[in-house]
């Protein structure tokens, strides 16, 4: 990230300079390039390291890291502790023995980090010891181990909390009478509740791990209205702690990061706003001043989600469309009454489902209890090659109805087989029900509900909920090529089935009127029309055929929820796929998650959002993203804020799951001045007119650029 | 024109999320036909109250679909410009064209049709979305009243923008329905006003002054086109209207652009708006200033008065 573009014009300034400052430092790499210069701490001087068992060795990985990890206090920081590890980075444990990592690490959780904020880590030092010695269960000497790793762990962050609490009493005399209570005594104030959270947060990344962070407005808004009410603290004060919490999470950024996945992204999810467990609307003065700061630094560390429904405050919604406005895509928004329709149909009590926060990435997941991981596969190499049979002599078809029998019955075969080969994988009678040892991921299973009552480790069936969602890729693709299919072949008679095959096994070469014909002349989905149905149906019977597994309760065994994504593997898919009835050739980028094809969606934002809402969305339990992007100058002015808050409106009322509203940024335009095609949709709107970007000259395209760059 | 074609509007354009004409969210339906032609006119295509054959040169593959099919002879094996001077617009090779190099601007749509696109988006309406009339001159069709009718039966807030240059009993009986109207004065410099848009100023004036006594809510709109009308007399002179009468919410300054560009090369016109008429963004801004100077509320672009459906007015 460029400082430059971290604070762009038109942001509003609200926080202090020297936070400003702080923020830029971390923003630039400062922190990041100096974890890189002790990436980890070594193990070699431990003698028979190679021969320890596996606790053994964690254990002795996590204390080696509480004390020797370099500490780092900053000037300008109201919490403190920190993550200064540079392996981390790379979702491994830093402690490394013959230069080599020995364990990787835990990610796609939200850590329950709000009970020890509430209860204090004494509490669960207290309940650890309470489970040793009521006896381990079915595997006694193991559990009894994992419950002493348990112990262990919470000993290393002693070791690493003293050897901050010293520097910090030092430095900070202030900080270091909040550090002196907390994380292991309860938190009484917002500042020791920030400082407890931040904590606990830092030290599961110390040790390697990637968590999320969960709705922190609800865990720490009561503190703060105490506050507040007391004369204890004000807003802007409590604003630059915020702030603070904010920069440090930024402490991963480098100056130069290697090219991959994007900077920075460790999947640390904040949740905001919705209902909380008594069904009151959590939105409170921090759900505010966690906008007010990433509004203001810009920073995309912490992507957020929104719990929005028509209860939402009209504040928190102009809010939001403020925030995305500055461009980012930083805030997205989760149509709260839908999600928790999905939870609670699925089977989660209701007072369970109003829980929900994410995996920190955007599956949804009850945080602080679930073991989570999914399983994507590609929905549409799936119906090209066996069904289509492309790469394979091509198959026949006679009639639609056929054809699509055919994609459900091979469809149910991918994710039966899917689920079976991850059950016997995972669990030892392979029926989901008794785990089979993981490693040991003891500095995240303190944080997990059920690892200390079950003494089971996070990823052997330890958390109250266990799920492992497989997820359709490519669904808009498949019903798109469906709906050509239809259309070319069996409606409009454009083209005989089996010479549309030969077409597509052509890459289309010498059949470019039929494949401009589909491409042009035929409308797919995101543009609410007859095309959405057949993607719709995709998605329905892909859910239908995971819902009906025969399954036990939420708590018992393995769950194998669906969902919907594509997290950016369209482009690393492309390998795998042929051409499209569609009209596109191999090797060109498909749809990504739920959202259109790329220049194939011409009706705009609401038609969009429209057809994304006409499947069962309720029916993906852990989620279904629609991704946007939207010109920033045809929501300039304030009525541009207004439509945007509409919009939202209108995709609560759609049955919209998940929304990632983005401003295309000055980069999306350069794109489309060199990819016409792939960006022929993005529509320019001026008042009275009208015009698609990739139509205009070249002197208008420059011109909506530098808007745009401004 | 028999009963059919009478009762179809040629729409040129459909868009949708608008958050440019008028209050919160709206479907914008482009209405062909206009009696004016202004010098700098953005949307060309809407000009002609007929169907127009749109021709992208750069996306024609040559593959001769159209020559078989063109009833005139307006299209040629060798050259895949249709000759203008044949071609009836009957849109037959825009059926058959594979790469959408051949397109027809213009649709004849009912006003059911058109009110049924609109409420596609009703729950997007939420804050005062709705659906807008523009163009070309919506108060050019007279089946624009049937739309206003239709949309007032579902609740549907109507903006319309309007050159004002219609029959004066359409414009005074459609006052009952739309919530707004976006009036376009182009000039308030009778003579600039003829030479620049071919109409006359006085015909724009009455309308308004009658929709206004009929309790029509208006926001003024002026295309500052530099060198033309943007200058303080008629900025004084948009002033002084907006101030005159009852209903009127101000004026709200638009930048006149060349953006219409690109659809007279498809039209194979080579006019419109020069790139000297377009001010620069510190002229602009002190436009807005001379207005308020003179007492007029100005309305920045992209922000609009509310624009309330007929039902609850
Ligand atoms: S629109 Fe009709 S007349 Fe004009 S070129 Fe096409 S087919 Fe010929
Ligand atoms: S049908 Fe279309 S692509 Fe083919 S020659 Fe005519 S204009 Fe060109």
């Amino acid at each position: 990230m460029v400082f430059g573009t971290t604070f762009g014009g038109g942001r509003p300034v609200r926080l202090s300079e020297e936070t400003r400052r702080f923020a830029a430092e971390s923003l630039s790499g400062k922190y990041g390039d100096e974890a890189m210069r002790t990436p980890w701490v070594s193990l070699d001087d431990i003698a028979g390291f190679e021969d320890m068992e596996e606790y053994d060795k964690y254990d002795a990985m996590i204390r080696r890291i509480a004390e020797r990890a370099p500490l780092r206090v900053t000037a300008c920081e109201y919490v403190c502790g920190a993550a200064t590890l540079g392996a981390a980075m790379e979702h491994v444990v830093p402690a490394f023995r013959g230069g080599k990592p020995v364990f990787t690490s835990v990610s796609h959780l939200t850590c329950g980090f709000d009970r020890a904020v509430r209860e204090g880590l004494d509490e669960y030092g207290r309940r650890i010891g309470e489970r040793m010695r009521a006896g381990a269960g079915r595997d006694g000497a193991r559990q009894a181990r994992f419950l002493k790793s348990l112990k262990n762990t919470l000993d290393s962050m002693r070791i690493w909390h003293g050897r901050y609490a010293e520097a910090v009493a030092e430095k900070k005399p202030e900080a270091g009478e909040i550090l002196a209570r907390v994380p292991f005594g309860s938190a009484r104030t917002f500042r020791e509740a920030l400082q407890s959270l931040w904590f606990c947060f830092a030290f599961t990344r110390l040790t390697g791990n990637w968590s999320g962070l969960g709705r922190i407005d609800e865990y720490l808004g009561g503190y703060l209205e105490a506050d507040l009410a007391a004369g204890r603290t004000t807003t802007a004060e409590a604003r630059e702690q915020l702030a603070s919490f904010f920069i440090k999470g930024c402490e991963w950024i480098r100056s130069a990061p290697p090219k991959g996945s994007g900077d920075a992204q460790h999947y640390q999810n904040i949740v905001l706003g919705g209902l909380n467990e008594q069904g009151r609307e959590v939105t409170n003065e921090v759900t505010y001043l966690v906008l007010d700061v990433v509004e203001e630094l810009g920073i995309g560390d912490f992507p957020i989600a929104v719990r929005i429904s028509a209860r939402s405050p009209e504040r928190l919604l102009l809010r939001i469309a403020e925030v995305w406005r500055q461009g980012g895509g930083i805030v997205a928004v989760y149509n709260e009454d839908l999600v928790l329709r999905a939870l609670t149909e699925y089977g989660y009590p209701r007072t369970e489902a109003l829980k929900f926060a994410n995996d920190g990435c955007w599956e949804v997941q009850i945080p602080g209890k679930t073991y989570f991981s999914y399983i994507p596969f590609d929905a549409l190499a799936l119906f090209q090659r066996e069904v289509l049979g492309l790469g394979g002599g091509g198959a026949h078809f006679d009639d639609f109805e056929s054809l699509y029998a055919a994609f459900r019955t091979r469809l149910a075969e991918r994710v039966e087989a899917l689920c079976a080969q991850t059950a016997a994988a995972r669990t030892e009678n392979g029926e989901g029900k008794v785990w089979k040892r993981g490693g040991p991921m003891s500095a995240v299973a303190l944080f997990e509900e059920g690892c200390i009552e079950k003494a089971l480790d996070y990823d052997e069936g330890g958390p109250v909920y266990n799920m492992i969602s497989p997820h359709i890729g490519g669904a808009p693709d498949v019903g798109n090529s469906l709906y050509a299919v239809d259309r070319l072949c069996f409606r409009d008679k454009i083209i005989s089935f089996d010479g549309l095959i030969k077409a597509l096994e052509a890459d289309w070469e010498g059949y470019e009127a039929v494949r401009l014909y589909a491409r042009n002349r035929l409308s797919y989905y995101g543009n609410d029309g007859e095309a959405d149905g057949y993607t719709a149906r995709v998605l329905d019977d892909f859910a239908d055929i995971l819902l009906s597994r025969p399954r036990a309760g939420v708590t018992d065994g393995l769950m194998f929820p669906p969902g919907a994504s594509t997290f950016g593997r369209q482009a690393e898919w492309r390998s795998g796929r042929f051409a499209t009835p569609s009209g596109f050739r191999k090797g060109e980028i498909l749809a990504g998650n739920n959202s259109p094809t790329p220049g194939t969606d011409f009706a705009g934002a609401t038609a969009a959002i429209k057809s994304y809402g006409k499947a069962a969305l309720e029916k993906q339990v852990t989620g279904a993203a629609l991704d946007l992007k939207i010109l920033p100058s045809s929501v300039s002015g304030e009525n541009g804020l207004s439509a945007l808050v509409a919009l939202m409106k209108g995709f609560v009322r759609a049955g919209g799951f998940f929304l990632q509203a983005d401003m295309a940024d000055a980069e999306t335009l350069y794109a489309a001045q060199k990819n016409p095609d792939a960006y022929r949709t993005l529509s320019v709107r001026v008042s009275g007119w009208n015009a698609r970007f990739v139509t205009l000259d070249e002197d208008w395209q420059q011109m909506i650029i530098e808007r745009t760059e401004k | 024109m028999d009963g059919e074609r009478e009762r179809k509007i040629t729409v040129t354009a459909i868009e949708r999320f608008s958050a440019k004409d008028g209050p919160g969210i709206r479907t914008v339906i482009f209405f062909k036909g206009c009696p004016l032609r202004c010098a700098w006119c953005h949307n060309p295509e809407t000009q002609a109250a007929e169907p127009e054959l749109l021709f992208d040169a750069a996306a024609c593959i040559g593959c001769g679909a159209c020559v078989s099919v063109c009833p005139v002879g307006a299209r040629t094996e060798k050259f895949p410009f249709p000759d203008r001077g044949k071609c009836t617009g009957c849109g037959r090779c825009t059926e058959v064209c594979p790469s959408g190099a051949s397109a027809l601007s213009g649709r004849p749509m009912t006003a059911e049709e058109i009110v049924e696109e609109a409420c596609r988006d009703e729950i997007f309406y939420a804050g005062g979305g709705g659906l807008t009339l523009s163009g070309g001159e919506p108060f050019f069709w007279e089946a624009t009243e049937e739309v206003l009718a239709k949309a007032a039966s579902k609740g549907l807030s109507v903006v319309a923008e309007t050159s004002g240059y219609a029959p004066s009993a359409r414009l005074e009986r459609a006052a009952a329905y739309v919530g707004l109207f976006l009036w376009d004065i182009k000039d308030t410099d009778g003579a600039r006003h003829w030479l620049y848009t071919g109409g006359e100023l006085g015909i724009v004036l009455e309308n308004l002054r009658r929709v206004d006594a009929r309790g029509g809510a208006t926001l003024i709109r002026c295309p500052m086109a530099e060198g033309i009308n943007a200058d303080e007399k008629n900025l004084c002179g948009l002033a002084e209207l907006s101030l005159s009468l009852k209903h009127c919410f101000g004026v709200q300054l638009l930048a006149c652009h060349d953006g219409g560009r690109t659809k007279n090369r498809l039209l194979g016109r080579t006019d419109g708006a020069r790139r000297e008429w377009t001010p620069s963004a510190q002229n602009f801004e002190s436009y807005g200033r001379i207005l308020r100077g003179f007492g007029a509320r100005v309305w920045e672009e992209g922000s609009f008065p509310p624009a309330l459906p007929a039902e609850r007015r």
